[in-house]
């Protein structure tokens, strides 16, 4: 009695999986499937449109701290837009005024025509119901690869040296 | 990503990483884990192996995932196992469980499309059948799983949203 009292308390001794070599039978996947599909269906529309704006959140927070990569693959604060835009069913151009914005001026700071500001990623915060900063370090990050892109060709920036401008006696 | 864990003794909570697996660094039965995570991450299809590791120690590893998108549809926890420091009594660390199921939980929201978005499903299997109910009990009761059937399991949308918020938020 006292073993199982002990391993009811928290964080007991965890093992998830089934033995080596044991897999869901095709039965058993179509019969998970029909379940899965049962149960989504008793979602509350509120409930199915959180999931997917959490899935693109948590998109950019892996995006942002994902270090695993060498060269990691770009993914413009408009790639993540697009999918928040998408998944609220909103056009672009919409999106530009409800900001007080116009598509054209917006599209110039996604473009990286215009740098990417604190005011912007306030207003995608708000609108979207994200930590604005979120918005920031995608920017961020992205501006650090293309710095380490550019760290490989350091030869082209040798003639920047203060050395060569500054005596030091 | 960054997570924190309880280390026991002295007991304050460090930081730990959350990171992909590399192929010769994932533990294995020879280091007395009970699964052969570098052997099955080679197997098994459309999966990602995950390790946690404390920052004051990244060397050793304190728990091992390994996440499956089954039938490129199903997002599917397949493997999850503590090192076996943290299995003993004391523990060294705690809360490594709870991180890799809440991570796991992420990455089903991250990569599961339409309605398998939100909810991850995985298998218990104990060779003692009291084991085997008991475990069962303690996942419905402390990661709000529901089950299935005899071995299968799943832990959905706002018992998913509480384990995100209490492990992998956790200040």
């Amino acid at each position: 009695m006292a073993s199982v009292k002990k391993n009811m308390t928290s964080d007991f001794d965890v093992k998830i999986g089934l033995p080596e070599g044991k897999s869901w039978s095709a039965s058993k996947l179509a019969a998970m499937k029909a379940l899965i599909k049962k149960e989504a269906a008793k979602r509350s529309p509120e409930r199915k449109l959180k999931n997917e704006l959490l899935g693109i959140k948590y998109q950019m927070e892996e995006y942002i701290e994902n270090m695993d990569s060498i060269e990691p693959k770009l993914q413009g604060i408009d790639t993540f837009l697009n999918a928040y835009l998408s998944t609220l069913n909103l056009q672009f151009k919409q999106f530009a005024v409800f900001i007080d914005t116009t598509d054209g001026n917006l599209k110039k700071y996604l473009s990286g025509q215009r740098k990417f500001n604190t005011d912007l990623a306030m207003k995608f915060g708000c609108f979207f119901h994200t930590s604005p900063d979120l918005w920031l370090k995608v920017q961020l990050k992205n501006e650090l690869i293309a710095l380490r892109r550019e760290h490989r060709q350091v030869a082209r920036y040798k003639k920047y040296d203060y050395t060569k401008v500054v005596e030091v006696v | 990503m960054n997570v924190k864990i309880l280390r026991v003794k002295p007991s304050e909570l460090v930081n730990a990483t959350i990171r992909k697996g590399q192929a010769n660094e994932l533990p294995s039965m020879q280091q007395n884990w009970r699964f052969n995570f570098d052997k099955l991450n080679k197997k098994l299809p459309n999966s990602t192996s995950y390790v946690l590791v404390a920052d004051e120690e990244p060397d050793e590893i304190q728990g091992c995932l390994i996440f499956q998108m089954k039938d490129k549809s199903v997002p599917y926890m397949a493997y999850v196992e503590v090192a076996p420091n943290n299995r003993t009594d004391p523990k060294k660390y705690k809360y490594v469980a709870g991180c890799l199921i809440a991570f796991a939980y992420k990455q089903s929201l991250i990569l599961g499309k339409g309605d398998y978005k939100g909810l991850l499903s995985f298998d218990v299997q104990e060779e003692n059948t009291d084991d085997q109910l008991k475990l069962m009990v303690m996942y419905c009761r402390d990661y709000k799983a529901v089950r299935v059937d005899e071995t299968t399991m799943y832990i959905m949308d706002d018992a998913g949203d509480e384990l995100v918020e209490k492990y992998l938020k956790r200040k």
